[in-house]
């Protein structure tokens, strides 16, 4: 498995457990416990996909940054330039986003 | 269970009585679920004349409407409590996303999933 795709398996498993979190949370809103899990989730998947978009393709629009992201020139059409990085990445319906 | 066949042990009040006296208790409400019997002939050979089966909280044809609402056919109503899920320390994330869940409290061997313990 590529670095990239170990990074966005990362993020989805940290993902996934925010996702859970927020079902208890949604019954718990007091749960001291389950609050700071969900603060450690939070910050960690805001490291890593901080970290992804630098390396790869922004995942969300608010990371689109074209100065800072896909240092590694990845699934680019404008290696080397300064460029809409939105854009960059596999397509959905190219089923390389495991790759 | 299949109910179809139950005949009520409730055959109170009986208006319309069969030939040869012997009623089906078709006027009497019969509790959701259940057959009040009309499908059953009679002793002796006699009939109510209810020949349908009634299903559940529908008419059986005698006029009356049987209880409702009513569950599933085969099923019966409950009560159920459910207690609030207390806090456990979590799994990990790859693990969490491997079970379905963060709490291995929760971590059931579902048949549609293929339970997958943890390995």
């Amino acid at each position: 498995m590529s670095e990239r795709a170990k990074l966005l398996k990362e993020i989805q498993e940290v993902g996934f457990t925010m996702d859970d979190l927020l079902l208890y949370l949604d019954t718990h809103p007091l749960d001291q416990d389950a609050l700071k899990a969900f603060a450690q989730a939070r910050e960690r998947r805001y490291q890593l996909t901080r970290e992804y978009s630098g390396r790869f393709e922004p995942l969300t629009l608010c990371q689109v940054c074209p100065d800072t992201n896909n240092k590694t020139g990845t699934f680019t059409k404008y290696p080397g330039q300064k460029h809409f990085t939105w854009s960059d990445g596999p397509l959905p319906w190219d089923n390389q986003g495991g790759v | 269970m299949d109910f179809s066949n139950r005949k009520t042990a409730d055959s109170r009040s009986h208006g319309a009585s069969a030939p040869g006296g012997v009623s089906c208790g078709c006027e009497t409400a019969a509790p959701a679920g259940t057959s009040h019997g009309c499908e059953t002939a009679a002793p002796a050979g006699t009939s109510c004349g209810c020949e349908t089966v009634a299903p559940a909280s529908a008419s059986c044809g005698c006029g009356q409407k049987l209880p409702g609402p009513a569950p599933e056919a085969g099923l019966v109503l409950a009560m159920a409590t459910v207690p609030m899920e207390p806090w456990e320390n979590i799994y990990e994330p790859a693990v969490a996303l491997r079970q379905g869940t963060i709490f291995p409290g929760l971590d059931k061997p579902f048949y549609v999933t293929g339970g997958g313990g943890l390995v």
